[in-house]
């Protein structure tokens, strides 16, 4: 596992289930970030290697944020891992077209989050 | 019975006594003498020197007892050493260790023992000397007195030994040694002094600032008075470390306490504000903990040791880094075991650190090749401290150029009912009945703090007087006052000394001393002279309420409170 697997996550306050800082048993540098524009600062001076983007927000509005990240000169080449509590699922064909590598559905089992990380850093 | 412990200097001890080469000989005179004076004048039928040996206690000299030694499993003289003060038993079949120890229950019958540890010139303790009796006693401050005269002949007689043995050369080496020694101590002595001084005069100052902060509290200047509060803080606490750091014997004490990042972080970037504005340097915050754990005071450490350590990378990247900005990111990390830390990443775009300086650059006293001033302290302060509350700080050239701090600590989160002092007001209806039956005797010689300890604690109590010295506090003192507020530090007479003629007059109510000093020896002296408590100073409401709860649960102010009921 690399060492400096820097992890953002997006997520603002109107998600239901936060991401469990326990619950990412990998070794990384964990950002939380309430705003996108806070995301993309970071990114020029950290490098993230995987967004997770966990909005409580209509789907539309995901999937314009992962079209930012996608755009973004500092985002572009690390992996999205789109959550989602939403029940449509064609949100899943349409995160994945514009950009996400992975979208789960909450309410996430034990360990899933990791694994699906681990697979994109392998 | 408990057998002595072994102290883990053991083999020390033993190459010490062994190097005296005094076991196995024959009595001596100069210290038979001693022993019959002992004997004679605590009024005990056996008197001692032993001298502690890997498995038994050898006596050196011996009055009254029929042995040359016995094991050292069973000896008194083997717990005596593990300490420096005199080791006394008054009634050995009521001691748990001791009651079914052979010597006890079997000849010689030991009730009483008291035993001086004898050091060595090289400061091991290799025997005692020692009173015994066959019926339980106490000995009087006098007689310990004696006893530790005697006990300092001993020690002189066995130094004596060792000069015997020592060549002209050697003994001359060796007064030249002593008397250098002798020399320093008295400049160091002389420095205390000096600093103690500097200290007083500098707090005087800041303290009644702190002060009159505290006793603004409307809203119209909140924002202010806390700057001013911190700066305060700040400028008492380089005091202290100022202190700690010319002091041989004293080092800052750990102090955790519960701390929230959005307030840790706000509080660095307020103390960077003035250098960031001077420097003209972009300065940003990135705040990317999660919300749960960024506002509230969940985490815990000594907060002082951290926040300088931040507030001192921010400040190098300033005035150092020749760059333009400077960024800090607060963050999570996890690592390879999966513990988790607070970091503190702090980046920016300057020249950068030559790598044959990295290593040295936390070192006292190094400074690298930089344009502005600095005594080259703060990096030192950093990683010393950091590394005292198990955290560190690294350095890290940056793949864009210039340079990457990173401060890391445990992420220890704090125990949620740990260390809360109910608010007395709400906590207990009794100190709200107690604090107007107060009648207070302040001492305190600066003549503003005087003023403004009284403004501070009038409204709380029911009646205080004030003065400014231990002498005058003595002509002023009557019985109706119940408790004293006494600085530590005042001219004529100390608070100590005040304390000490209190108690002796019998004065059994409640002393408070008020210290800058709350560590270390003032602390040590003051409660050694009969205070009940020793506060911070400047003192605020809240310490000082704090602090009757404390003395209230502890039952000092039960009379009072029957009194009052009454």
């Amino acid at each position: 596992m690399n060492k400096d697997l820097e992890i953002v996550i997006i997520e603002d306050e109107s998600t239901d289930q936060k991401i469990d800082v326990d619950a990412l048993t990998v070794p990384c540098n964990l950002y939380f970030c309430n705003t996108l524009s806070l995301a993309v600062g970071l990114s020029k001076l950290i490098y993230p290697n995987v967004y997770i983007v966990d909005l409580g927000l209509p789907d539309g509005n995901v999937i314009w944020v992962i079209e930012q990240l996608r755009n973004s000169e500092y985002c572009k080449d690390a992996v999205v891992i789109v959550v989602t509590a939403s029940k449509d699922k064609s949100m899943h064909a349409r995160a994945i077209a514009a950009g996400a590598n992975e979208v789960l559905f909450n309410p996430l089992e034990k360990g899933q989050l990791v694994s699906v990380i681990e697979s994109f850093r392998t | 019975m408990r057998a002595p412990n072994i102290p883990t200097w053991e083999s020390e001890r033993i190459e010490a006594l062994l190097k005296l080469e005094v076991l196995d000989t024959d009595p001596e005179e100069r210290f038979d003498r001693i022993t019959r004076l002992l004997s004679r004048l605590l009024n005990v039928p056996i008197a001692l020197v032993s001298l502690i040996d890997k498995d038994r206690q050898w006596f050196k000299s011996n009055v009254g007892l029929d042995a040359s030694e016995t094991e050292r499993d069973i000896s008194f003289c083997g717990h005596a050493i593990l300490n420096d003060e005199t080791f006394v038993i008054e009634d050995a079949s009521q001691d748990p260790r001791f009651h079914d120890n052979p010597l006890v229950t079997g000849y010689p019958n030991i009730r009483f023992y008291a035993g001086r540890p004898i050091k060595t010139n090289s400061g091991y303790r290799v025997g005692t000397l020692c009173a015994i009796d066959h019926t339980p006693r106490r000995l009087s401050a006098d007689e310990l007195s004696a006893m530790d005269d005697l006990a300092k002949i001993v020690e002189n007689e066995l130094d004596n030994i060792t000069l015997l043995k020592l060549s002209k050369a050697e003994r001359e080496i060796r007064l030249n040694a002593e008397t250098a020694l002798s020399e320093l101590t008295k400049l160091k002595r002389r420095q205390d002094q000096l600093f103690g001084m500097v200290a007083h005069e500098l707090r005087t100052p800041v303290a009644a600032i702190k002060m009159m902060a505290d006793q603004h509290d409307n809203d119209e200047w909140l924002s202010d008075r806390k700057n001013v509060m911190r700066s305060a803080d700040d400028l008492l606490n380089t005091i202290d470390d100022m202190r700690l750091l010319i002091s041989t014997d004293h080092q800052r004490p750990i102090r955790p306490e519960k701390f929230s990042v959005e307030d840790l972080n706000a509080s660095v970037s307020s103390s960077v504000a003035s250098i960031v504005a001077a420097t003209g340097v972009s300065y940003q915050l990135y705040n990317t903990l999660p919300s749960h754990l960024m506002h509230d005071d969940v985490f815990e450490t000594d907060v002082y040791r951290l926040r300088v350590g931040i507030t001192n990378i921010i400040k190098n990247a300033c005035l150092h880094s020749e760059g333009s900005h400077v960024w800090m990111i607060s963050r999570i990390h996890i690592d390879d075991d999966l513990n988790q830390y607070l970091d503190w990443w702090v980046a920016d775009d300057g020249v950068g650190i030559p790598k044959a300086q990295i290593n040295k650059f936390f070192e006292l006293g190094v400074r690298g090749d930089t344009k502005a001033e600095g005594a080259g302290l703060g990096l030192y302060i950093t990683k010393t401290w950091l590394a005292e509350i198990g955290g560190k700080v690294e350095y890290r050239h940056r793949r864009s150029g210039g340079s990457e701090f990173l401060v890391r600590v445990p992420l220890k989160l704090a125990d949620k009912t740990a260390g809360q002092q109910p608010e007395p007001a709400k906590a207990d209806k009794g100190l709200d009945g107690l604090l107007p039956q107060l009648n207070v005797l302040l001492v305190e010689d600066e003549a503003l703090l005087r003023m403004l300890s009284k403004k501070l604690l009038e409204p709380l109590v029911g009646h205080i007087d004030v003065t400014e010295n231990g002498s005058s506090a003595l002509r002023k003192f009557d019985a109706s006052h119940n408790l004293i507020l006494t600085d530590y530090f005042m001219p004529q007479m100390s608070g100590v000394e005040l304390t000490s003629k209190l108690r002796a007059q019998g004065y059994d109510g409640v002393i408070i001393g008020v210290t800058a000093a709350t560590i270390g020896e003032q602390r040590d002296e003051m409660l050694n002279a009969g205070v009940d408590i020793v506060l911070p100073k400047p003192l605020n409401k809240e310490i000082f309420k704090n602090a009757i709860y404390k003395l209230m649960e502890q039952g000092r102010f039960d009379d009072l409170i029957r009194e009052t009921q009454a």
